[in-house]
């Protein structure tokens, strides 16, 4: 009872964050058509001019439709895990806004989470969108099942604290640098790249596969975008979650030392 | 010609400051330069694992595509180099109104508003996309004249110029929509069009590509003024669409200053 009190403040900050997500209704519309538009042609037209090419119906186990799909499933994996991507601590620590944080009576990490929580719901929403246009455009027997969505959304919110731990890490370097937006974005070429956003980890050869598994990526994208298809089973499913789970450890707890580090460093003025 | 050597003066000393200034703050000026690099070898990669998987893509076999990827890599540098810095600021220009301090001086507002800020740490990225094309052509089968290389480098920066003027004219939207950033990081998502041979594009799609968003004329036909046999159409068509297009980018920039109205944007 006590904890649901301590987090009344979390539907507010959900609800304020909508609010600004749409104050600027067709930046935000035209973005997400035109975005989503340019990957997923990108993606047909890559993909069909490779199967062309080589005659195939199958390739690393994907039909072109099938492929189609994944890519729909791991960009959106990819942009409901990463939230808002930008600007979660490092601009509060530059400008020196962070002071008001720390007297509020709440968890400044908790807020940003919550805030993040919000980016990944309106990457959910607009999943929906995306997969109704695509099954209407390109149809295929690869539309997912009510159960397989629900795991991959939830899956999706487990591995967006896993990145929210990662990004945290990141933007609180801003304690000690004056510039890091680098590091996030070298953070979103990793993942997409090693994550198998940008090409299905299936394609890469056997050692660049296994290479690829030691590190956390794959399981930011490429496998709650198999949940999303229903090509995970339980079993598979409980020991990548208990790999995430071993992963956001060792980034919750990192992040918690940098918090500790760099609020002791901060003047309060900003830089 | 006193134009132009004022401009060329005016441009050095933004050279100048962004050095003295990049050196200032010395992580930034590293990590851009690792971060770049990171870019380039995920984008070679990704086709190095493609050909894996198949002989040829939109008609060119690997090392015509690696001279296609280290073309867009170039692009990539000359742009960080000498826009994004800027475009990335306009937005904030305008929303805040210190885009007055551009329009009371006594130059080109839209120069001063692109080129301001150089990145001379991306700069020295531009260096390494030279290597990277020294390399795909070092290791390309066929021999390469100095008139086609010559050729590929004038379409490489006519490329940029779109690049350029794409980015401006989505940027431009911040001055009617005084949203955050405008359209600007769409251009950054349909820039996915060029970063693939243009040869795999086709029906209205590519009519779209390579004459309304030209995106496709940024790498793609400087890489085929290279690798392919010379065609006066690429030449004509890239031309055309880049004098057409900064045309366009300025009657939007005028335009755009006219809706301009200062802070209370």
């Amino acid at each position: 009872m006590k904890l649901v009190q301590n987090y009344r403040w979390v539907p507010h900050v959900l609800s304020i964050e909508l609010k600004k997500a749409f104050s600027y209704r067709v930046a935000f519309w035209v973005q997400f058509l035109l975005g989503t538009g340019t990957d997923l042609s990108v993606a047909y037209f890559l993909w069909r001019a490779i199967f062309e090419n080589q005659h195939a119906t199958t390739m690393q186990g994907f039909t072109f439709h099938g492929i189609l799909y994944y890519y729909l499933f791991a960009s959106f994996a990819g942009k409901i895990t990463r939230g808002a991507d930008r600007g979660y601590l490092a601009q509060d620590i530059y400008d020196g806004s962070l002071t008001r944080y720390l007297l509020y009576p709440l968890s400044f990490l908790g807020f940003k989470f919550a805030t993040h929580l919000t980016q990944q719901l309106l990457g959910v929403f607009q999943l929906l969108i995306a997969l109704a246009f695509l099954a209407i455009a390109i149809g295929g027997n690869h539309a997912v099942s009510p159960a397989s969505f629900a795991a991959g959304c939830f899956t999706c919110l487990l591995t967006g604290y896993l990145h929210f731990n990662i990004m945290s890490c990141l933007e609180m370097v801003a304690f000690w640098q004056d510039v890091v937006w680098n590091l996030v974005v070298m953070l979103r070429f990793s993942m997409s790249f090693l994550g198998g956003a940008l090409i299905p980890l299936a394609f890469f050869p056997a050692w660049g596969q296994h290479l690829v598994s030691l590190t956390p990526f794959p399981i930011l994208v490429a496998f709650p975008a198999r949940v999303f298809l229903g090509e995970v089973t339980l079993h598979e499913w409980v020991i990548n979650v208990a790999l995430l789970g071993f992963w956001s450890v060792v980034f919750t707890f990192l992040a918690r030392e940098v918090w500790l580090r760099g609020t002791r460093q901060y003047s309060g003025v900003g830089i | 010609m006193q134009t132009a050597i004022r401009y060329s003066r005016l441009f050095g000393y933004f050279v100048a400051f962004a050095f003295s200034r990049s050196f200032e703050f010395r992580f930034d000026f590293y990590i851009r330069i690792v971060m770049d690099v990171v870019f380039y070898a995920v984008n070679f990669t990704f086709f190095r694992i493609l050909f894996l998987h198949t002989p040829n893509l939109g008609g060119w076999n690997e090392p015509q595509l690696m001279i296609f990827v280290s073309a867009y890599c170039i692009n990539d540098a000359i742009n960080m180099t000498l826009f994004s810095n800027n475009m990335w600021q306009l937005p904030l220009l305008v929303n805040r109104g210190d885009l007055d301090y551009y329009l009371v001086r006594p130059v080109s507002s839209l120069f001063f508003v692109s080129l301001r800020d150089f990145a001379a740490n991306s700069f020295v990225n531009l260096l390494i996309t030279f290597g990277l094309f020294g390399w795909a052509v070092h290791r390309y089968p066929e021999p390469l004249s100095i008139g086609k290389i010559a050729l590929f480098f004038a379409l490489l920066l006519n490329g940029n110029l779109i690049f350029y003027c794409l980015n401006v004219i989505f940027n431009l939207a911040v001055f009617f929509t005084h949203s955050s950033d405008g359209f600007g990081p769409l251009v950054w998502s349909m820039g996915k069009f060029g970063e693939r041979p243009d040869q795999i594009y086709t029906g209205w799609l590519r009519r779209v590509i390579t004459f309304i968003l030209p995106f496709c004329l940024i790498s793609s036909f400087p890489t085929r003024m290279l690798v392919d046999p010379f065609n006066w159409r690429i030449l004509v068509h890239a031309l055309g669409v880049s004098i057409g297009l900064f045309c366009f980018l300025l009657f939007l920039w005028n335009r755009s200053l006219r809706a301009y109205s200062s802070a209370s944007s």
